[in-house]
């Protein structure tokens, strides 16, 4: 079921996931391109931009007026940030209203996306000057209101911090005070440069009549505007190296919060693809990954530190982050604590009870993914992107087999990094 | 075992068995052959709105926050974690409290009797101790904290606030940091012996199951275990005025970006259930006609700054409150609620376009379609529309018979300037 089938040509790939068992029919496609320290912003802006209206719909309004009429498929695009890649998405998800109509939905849907993504000229649509400036006004907030979120602000801090001078590092939404530099004629020529330097991934996952047909049309579109280059290699994501730290680096900023941030960020120098990428993957289990792990144990529920407390592994960059809201007071507690987590692992202290349940939460979590295809690609794009495909039963074979030992020395491979602390105006530390 | 009704299929082939077990619990199971997971929920019909009530003659007032502050301690065991057991059999556990709802939950792909069995146990069981108690009170007090510096989140409930003046709907769902330490284990007790009787509980399970055996299991286990008579409960909900307590509410939060909303305090609440679906779908339909991403108004806006792409609307009904809510960020908050005015009155006299009507109607039904594929999903709408005693998957029926002229009337009954009300977050430094 998990087993995608892919045709490519070039840089164009189309994987491919049919099942009959769902409503819901998914294309996505991705493009992968190298964060740059000079273009970051510019490229940040570029998937809002295609939703301002194309040459066939010029306007926001006439791109959403399409997708209604067509049973409230949802088009849309996305950025996102995969270690030093900007992931740039057009899709659509369509409702399977076969008994509902004779219409050419998926047809339909297919066309839209192909033009939110291709369909621009300067002039028109996403890139007429006046779409522009609304889009940089709109990507200035964008960028200001992501500071309203404590939570992921603080992760975003202490990640890029422990990405330092690598492009990992880079902003996903760019840099604020180079907005105003930006133009429609720039915007267009970088949108261009997307054509030559993008890897293509897209994927079809949902009953589709002819999944393999509207394969080849989506090649044969973007074959048009993405050239086919021989010479290239493909981009594929490293995890970040682990020499760097003995010790922690501490960064403390201020704001006027209610509740203090406390993120502590270790490198691993392990991710997607590492052959230890399971145990590593046990071992965040064990620590911090979910309900039975020690973090929520102790830092929770012994000590009330906290209402919210995790640790997330980073499978492209292999960074480790623990994450939780505290009261500024609790800081020197609250670190003592997750530091004697960490040490109790790799010190052995890993119960064959803590194996099993994280073993079977993380089967859990896998499976699940079974019942969500558009989740399941992905899945298959870490792969894609990291160098190695993992098939999930061979995934959870190969976490089944993890061994405490094989936990423990994921754990001594951890190194500290940067503790990032957001805390109130007044606050010291 | 009475009023089992079986193979009963709605528009889109989803199959419901339910059943009312002797105890008073009512049973809906969503067999979805092929799907790997199993999502359950069991209910309680007891929300944060329920903070004054009458038990067997007697009247109690209990402190804000406390349905909350309760299922915090469910997952209090004298044995084992209850997030353990779960996690002995591969399944994630949860639950949340909402103004009129508990609902706690577990999502699993294997074990599926152990996991029925523990969710039914751990919260048909409490286990209180004066610290217990008291140690929750950090972990609450961390978790309201934690919603103070969500801007999103206080204008949202400045809005209730401003809307209703007694009705405890205007009551932070978590309670305050001063009411959650007035909560000890006696008064714990009494709500849950008050709202945790089967008769006022319910089971939905959605998911990769066999319905037959599944219902099997559930008997079973609620066979093994005695429950007194049902409480008789009267909730005491204070007399609310039909108009908003207040037109405008502004805070100031340390945030980077304004918030605005708008929002109508609803009056024509449903008498009958049946009511409440139609009510619900089609005021969701007046609303995306008139704000969504294909109206003219929200290009507009866009076009002058004055919201962003998170523009949204919400309407909540229930037999006790109900409102609709639109808005966002919002640089200019006054010039934006001033636009919205003057935008409702125009479109009452012009009327909703039919075309809008139409694509808000296929949207919906679209949106319902893709909904199905998601178990979790399907179980969370299934629990809370029938808590308020709809059925869920009447939707399609429900929609497809609404008409235009009805939606003008909506519009012009419910948007309302008498029932409107401006809730504000701005920057703390601005005046």
């Amino acid at each position: 079921m998990s087993t995608f089938t892919t045709r490519s040509d070039g840089r164009i790939h189309v994987h491919i996931l049919p099942h009959t068992r769902f409503r819901t029919k998914d294309l996505m496609i991705r493009l992968h391109t190298p964060l740059v320290r000079d273009t970051v912003t510019a490229m940040s802006l570029l998937p809002y931009m295609w939703m301002n209206g194309t040459k066939t719909h010029p306007s926001t309004r006439d791109l959403q007026i399409a997708a209604d009429d067509l049973y409230g498929s949802v088009i849309r695009t996305s950025l996102g940030k995969r270690a030093g890649y900007h992931v740039f998405e057009a899709a659509a998800s369509i409702p399977d209203v076969s008994r509902l109509t004779a219409d050419d939905v998926v047809a339909q849907a297919a066309d839209l996306v192909c033009q939110v993504l291709l369909d621009h000229a300067a002039g028109h649509g996403a890139f007429s000057d006046e779409a522009v400036a609304q889009e940089i006004d709109l990507h200035r907030r964008r960028i200001e209101a992501a500071r309203d979120d404590k939570m992921g602000f603080a992760l975003q801090r202490c990640m890029a911090e422990v990405a330092e001078d690598s492009p990992a590092a880079l902003p996903r939404l760019g840099f604020i005070d180079e907005l105003g530099d930006l133009t429609s004629d720039k915007l267009y020529r970088t949108y261009e440069s997307v054509f030559q330097a993008s890897e293509v991934h897209a994927y079809l996952v949902g009953p589709f009549e002819n999944a393999h047909a509207l394969a080849e049309k989506l090649i044969r579109e973007l074959g048009r505007v993405f050239p086919s280059d021989s010479s290239r290699t493909a981009f594929r994501v490293e995890p970040l190296s682990r020499e760097a730290r003995a010790e922690f680096q501490t960064v403390t900023e201020h704001q006027d919060v209610a509740q203090a941030q406390l993120d502590m960020g270790y490198r691993t120098g392990v991710n997607f693809a590492d052959e230890n990428y399971p145990s590593l993957l046990m071992m965040n289990g064990v620590f911090g990954g979910f309900a039975h792990s020690k973090l929520f144990l102790n830092v929770r529920e012994k000590h009330s530190l906290a209402y919210s407390v995790w640790s997330h592994h980073d499978g492209m960059t292999g960074a480790l982050a623990v994450m939780t809201g505290i009261d500024p007071k609790n800081y020197d507690q609250a670190r003592q604590i997750i530091d004697q987590q960490l040490s109790a692992i790799q010190a052995g202290d890993v119960s064959d009870e803590e194996i099993n349940f994280t073993f079977r939460g993380l089967q859990n979590q896998y499976t699940v993914l079974l019942d969500q295809p558009a989740a399941l690609a992905n899945w298959h794009y870490n792969g894609v992107l990291s160098g190695k495909e993992r098939d999930i039963e061979d995934m959870l074979k190969a976490l089944q087999s993890v061994t405490k030992e094989d936990i423990v020395q994921a754990a001594q491979a951890v190194q500290p990094h940067t503790i990032y602390f957001l805390t109130g105006e007044g606050d010291a530390s | 075992m009475t009023n089992e009704t079986r193979g009963r299929r709605d528009a889109v082939g989803i199959e419901i068995v339910e059943k009312r077990l002797d105890n008073g619990l009512s049973v809906y199971l969503a067999p979805r052959p092929g799907f790997q997971q199993t999502f359950a929920m069991f209910a309680t019909k007891y929300g944060s709105i329920d903070n004054e009530f009458i038990r067997d003659g007697k009247r109690t007032r209990v402190p804000d926050g406390i349905a909350h502050f309760l299922e915090h301690k469910m997952f209090e065991d004298e044995e084992q974690e209850v997030f353990s057991r779960f996690a002995e059999h591969g399944a994630s556990v949860n639950a949340f409290t909402t103004f009129d709802e508990t609902a706690y939950y577990f999502s699993g792909t294997s074990d599926l009797q152990e996991n029925i069995n523990t969710l039914l146990n751990f919260v048909q069981k409490i286990y209180l101790t004066d610290e217990n108690v008291d140690k929750e009170k950090g972990i609450i007090a961390q978790e309201i904290r934690m919603g103070d510096d969500n801007p999103d989140r206080k204008v949202f409930m400045d809005l209730l606030s401003a809307m209703y003046e007694s009705h405890p709907v205007r009551i932070d769902i978590a309670g305050s940091v001063e009411s959650i330490y007035k909560i000890d284990r006696e008064t714990l007790l009494e709500c849950y012996h008050t709202f945790y009787h089967p008769s006022n509980m319910i089971l939905v399970i959605a998911g990769g199951f066999d319905a037959r055996e599944v219902m099997g299991w559930i008997e079973e286990n609620q066979a093994a275990k005695s429950f007194g008579p049902p409480p008789t409960i009267e909730r005491v909900y204070p007399e609310e005025p039909t108009t908003p307590k207040a037109t405008h509410l502004e805070s100031k939060l340390p945030v980077a970006s304004p918030r605005c909303l708008i929002g109508w305090k609803e009056k024509a609440l449903p008498e009958e259930n049946v009511d409440l679906m139609r009510q619900e779908l089609l005021t969701g339909i007046v609303l995306d006609a008139l704000f969504g991403k294909t109206s003219e108004f929200y290009s507009e806006l866009l076009k002058e700054g004055l919201i962003d792409k998170g523009f949204s609307w919400e309407y909540e009904l229930t037999s006790q409150y109900g409102y609709t809510v639109v808005g966002g960020n919002a640089p200019k908050p006054g010039e934006l609620a001033k636009r919205v005015e003057t935008y409702v009155a125009k479109m009452k006299d012009n009327g909703i376009d039919e075309d809008a009507f139409e694509r808000a109607r296929k949207k919906a039904l679209g949106r319902f379609i893709m909904s199905l594929d998601q178990v979790s999903y399907v179980a969370r709408s299934y629990t809370s529309y029938r808590l308020r005693g709809v059925d869920f998957l009447q939707t399609v029926e429900v929609l497809d018979s609404l008409t235009l002229n009805e939606a003008n009337k909506r519009l012009g009954e419910h948007l309302s300037k008498e029932q409107m009300v401006v809730s504000t977050v701005v920057p703390k430094s601005a005046s």
